[in-house]
This record gives C-alpha cells, structure tokens and sequence, in this order.
C-alpha cells in the first residue's frame, strides 16, 4: 500500500473516530472510578497419538489482566503461558490493547489486537470457550488464519431496523511477517509485532450481520503488501513488495437452545514477485464446519466438526474430522474428550488422536 | 385549576358519596394484587427471557416449570424471591429473578398465573394462552405499576444476555463476579462481540440486578 493510501486510510479512521465521539458529549461518564479485574482461562490436555507417545500433559494459562477506568476506557493485556511433559515452555504477550468507547457504536483499539479478520481466533480460540479440545485444522499456529497484529482499530456495533445487528472492525496495521521454511518455502508468521521489518502495512476488517439474535454471517478482507525478510540467504538481495491478500467469510447459527451451528471459511494469499529470490507467490487456504447439542439437563454436550486446511507445508495441509464428547461440571469448566481423525501426506499430520482436556475459564 | 375547584363547590354531599361509592366499586372490581392478570404481565416482564415464553426454558440450563408446579405455592415463592439451584443445572436462578423490584405479592401472583395457564386447556390450534401449552405474546413495556426504565432495561438485557453470550459460550451464572467486575466483563465483552452501547447497558442491568 503507497504512503497515499495510509494517509488516507488513516484520515478516514480518524475523522470516524471524530465523527463517532460527538454525539456522546452530552453524556458525563463516571471518569473517577478504576476498577482492576483479572480473568483468564487455563487448561491441561493429555493427548494420545497415533504411532506415538503422546505426552501426559500439556499446560495453558493465559491470564487477563483488565483495567477500567470510567466508563470508556479499558486497558486489557492476555499473557500465555505453555508447558508440556517433553519439557517445551513457552510464554508470550497474547495482545494487549488500550480501548476507548468513542460512542454508542464505536471504539478505537490500539495496540497488539487479536486479529479481526475472520472469527474463530478473536472470539473462540480460549479452551473453556472451544468446544473441542484442538483447535479446527488451519485456525491455529501455522495455520489459514491471521491471529494477532498490531495497530489501530475502529470497531463496534450498531442496532439496525426490525431486528438486525450489524458489527464492524476495521483495522491498519503492521501485518504478517513473510519468512522462509527450508531454502525455498515461503513462511508467513501471523502473530503480530511491533517491529514493521519490511516496512509494509495491511488494512481490512470484518462486518458481521444479524438478520436475528440467534444467526450471525459474517465476511473478512485484508489487503495490503508484505516483503521477504530472507534472512541470511537473501542479505545481498533488495527483495521487491508482493502483494498480501486475505478474504473470509463465517457464519453462526444457533438452531435452538441445545444447537448450535456454526462454520468458516478463510484463506491467505502471497503474490508472485519476479525479482525476489523466491519467485513463486503461495496459498493458505482452511475450513471447518461444526455441530454441537447439548443434553443431559445442559451438562452434556457432543461436537462434531469437520475440516480441511492446505497450506505450502506438507505439515499443515490435513483434512480432519473430530468427535467429541464434554462434560461441563460448570458452564465454564469443563471436562472434554475429543477424538481426531487426520488425513494428510505428512507423517506427523496423519496420525490421528486422542485428546482428553480439563478446561477452566475464569 | 381555581374554575375547577369554584365548580366542584356546587356537588352536593349526596353527589359527593355517589362517587365515592362508584369509584370505590371501580377499584374493588380492578385486578388485585397477586392475581391471575397481573402475574401474567409479571411473567413476560421478568421471567420470560430466561424462561421462556412457553416456559420451558430460553436457554441452556433453566427447566421447563411445567416439571415445578408439584411444590406448594409457598416453596415456590420462596423460590422466586431467594433463588434456587436447579440439581443438575450448571447455572443458578438469580433471587427476584434478577428484578429488585419484585415482591412476595408478586411472586405470589407469577405462581398463580402459572398455575392457572397450566390448568387451562388450550384455546385450540393457533391461539396459545399458555406459558406452560404453548408460546404468549411478546412482553409489553410499561405494563405495570413496577415497569420503570430499571425493570425494563432488566427485561431487554437477559433477553440480549441470552442471545448474544449463549452464541459463543456456556453461559455463566451472574452470580459468578460482582456488580464492579460485571462492569469491565460487559465492557470487554462489548469490544469483543461488537455489541453496540445501549445492548451492552442493558446486558450489564441484567447481570448486576440478578447478582
């Protein structure tokens, strides 16, 4: 995207910004009162593989820490803390977000965001909240989906006529990071940074649309140019800007009070770039649908779910189906047996699994 | 006003107690307290977002009251206006049903009208009466004495509680964080779900008023 584009892309947010938070100075919020709260979720998973050892426990916490203050404004940051039985740790910044409510249907965002384009990762990713204990194929790390960037957002929600809910997020950020896998694989890490290396922005949002309370569509696009950070292989070279492209679109149906429906489709493109020392653009593209009913006085739940992902790397290109089979001892705790049915032409990928999860939201 | 007074010098004592007396028989014959009527504009104003309007339950973990009309009217009010934990239910009804507003003559007149409706056979195929048969008319706002702003932006917001969280995720019983958290929850969840501000207020209504 040229630098006349941000000015004018940025322009627009902030007169939206200007324009939003006018009608809402007749109200006087409460500014004095700061309320601290802490929420989160974690969760322990034991996962038997096909073919393999397993591990007999992996462990997530991932803290919220939430800071209100007023009525408008909230800083809120989610850290995520990861250990397992073969003695991988990780630990990181999830997002961490300045928010101010302009109005009644709008609020800017700043700072590391869970990406709003497309919806499984910004509203279903936390364990107590996904009702299998793996994430869909292709919606993860590695996966179809951009899941964290930092930047600016305007986003929100507006009552429409008869019923219909519209909500919006647009955003301008620094986007992914475009690597290498191997020698000529293209690698595309979408969590976010703070550090802009190729210099390069992206654009887009998601609007969803509620024809009624229980229905939700929704469509996601991205738009803008990434550049090939090749590492010590291509240091020599000026590597040129390629384009970067994201579309998707979801859909959430809840059928009744014990079904709940819901699918999404989405898919991340690189543009081909003569130049560059990897010539040839690439596609990650993933799906999934998904079922659940309740029963059992709400204390039961089965989930079945079906997907696909293809991406460059044989490792994460899998169809999968999965069945699972929750107990929730409390709505947000909950026992959660999944069994995974992988098809793929990487070993690793085919094995099929086994996972039994205890999550807790809090 | 002065005309109205200089007027009414000129009723004469009879005239005087003729009225008292019509308007007397005028409030005698209105609906009392805990009565049928009333209880049905309670029901739609108060328990119907969770409930339902067939009363079998609007959402996961509230049961159909069909099953509860075995207990005395006593257990049930008591019920009402204290809250109660369903065996085998993952979430908790809120006391007063979330309505601060709500009285024991109240909640006697909810458990008429149930009782009532559930006894009453249905006015036939296409025309339900009934809470506990089939599904009633959406809920009127202002329909009674207590319908102030508070109790219908209550009303409004466990309606928009049920529709919106239960999409995404088992719901949480209110009682669960306190009136301040409920504040940052609603704020959060406002951002995340991108509920515009008057859903958001009304949700927060719903959660502090049931915790």
């Amino acid at each position: 995207m040229s630098r006349s584009h941000h000015v004018v892309l940025v322009g627009g947010l902030l007169a939206a910004t200007l324009a939003a938070a006018a009608p809402t100075e007749a109200t006087a919020p409460n500014d004095s009162t700061v309320i601290l709260h802490v929420a989160g979720y974690a969760d322990v998973t034991v996962t038997d593989t096909a073919g393999d050892a397993g591990t007999l426990g992996a462990v997530t916490f991932a803290p919220i820490v939430h800071l209100q203050v007023g009525e408008r404004f909230l800083i809120e940051a989610e850290a995520e803390f990861d250990a397992d039985d073969r003695g991988g740790e990780a630990a990181g910044l999830e997002y961490a977000t300045a928010n101010w409510l302009l109005g009644d249907s709008s609020a800017l965002v700043v700072g590391k965001f869970l990406s709003p384009v497309g919806y499984f990762f910004q509203n279903l990713h936390p364990s107590w909240i996904n009702k299998l204990a793996s994430v869909p194929a292709g919606f993860g790390h590695g996966g179809a989906a951009p899941l964290t960037d930092v930047g600016v957002q305007l986003r929100g929600g507006r009552s429409l006529a008869e019923g219909h809910q519209l909500n919006y997020a647009l955003y301008l950020a620094n986007g992914p990071r475009l690597g290498l896998e191997g020698m000529e694989g293209l690698d595309l890490d979408v969590e976010g940074s703070s550090t802009n290396r190729d210099g390069k922005r992206v654009w887009g949002g998601r609007v969803g649309w509620l024809p009624r309370p229980g229905l939700e569509l929704g469509a996601s696009l991205t738009r803008g140019d990434v550049v090939l950070d090749s590492g010590e292989m291509g240091a020599s070279m000026a590597e040129p800007a390629r384009a970067y492209r994201v579309e998707g679109v979801d859909v959430a149906w809840q059928a009744s009070r014990a079904v709940v429906l819901r699918g999404e489709w989405i898919r991340q493109r690189v543009g081909d770039a003569a130049m560059s020392a990897v010539p040839a653009g690439a596609t990650w593209r993933a799906w999934y649908v998904q079922g659940a009913y309740r029963f059992g006085a709400d204390r039961w739940e089965t989930v079945l779910r079906v997907g696909d992902s293809r991406s460059p790397h044989g490792e994460s290109t899998v169809q999968q189906t999965a069945l699972g089979l929750n107990y929730l001892i409390r709505p947000s705790t909950q026992l959660k047996l999944s069994w995974e049915v992988n098809d793929s032409d990487d070993a690793v990928a085919e094995a099929d699994r086994v996972l039994l999860q205890f999550a807790h939201g809090f | 006003m002065t005309t109205f007074l200089h007027r009414a010098m000129w009723l004469s004592a009879s005239d005087v107690r003729a009225l008292a007396v019509a308007f007397g028989l005028a409030i005698f014959s209105m609906p009392g307290v805990g009565s049928a009527s009333d209880g049905k504009a309670l029901y739609e104003s108060t328990c119907v977002a969770c409930h339902g309007p067939a009363g079998k339950g609007a959402i996961p973990g509230v049961p159909d009251l069909a099953t509860r009309l075995s207990k005395p009217d006593a257990q049930l009010v008591t019920n009402i206006l204290n809250g109660v934990q369903t065996p085998g239910s993952p979430m908790a009804m809120p006391a007063k049903g979330g309505n601060p507003a709500l009285t024991a003559e109240d909640a006697q007149a909810i458990v008429t009208y149930l009782r009532s409706t559930a006894a009453a056979p249905s006015a036939g195929k296409g025309t339900p009466t009934s809470p506990l048969a089939a599904s009633s008319p959406a809920p009127s706002d202002g329909v009674l004495s207590m319908g102030t702003a508070q109790t219908n932006a209550f009303a409004r917001g466990a309606q928009a509680w049920a529709d919106t969280c239960a999409r995404c995720h088992a719901m949480r019983d209110p009682k669960t964080e306190s009136d301040r958290n409920w504040q940052v929850v609603v704020t959060h969840m406002r951002l995340r779900a991108g509920l515009d501000g008057a859903h958001a207020d009304d949700i927060l209504a719903f959660l502090q008023g049931s915790n």
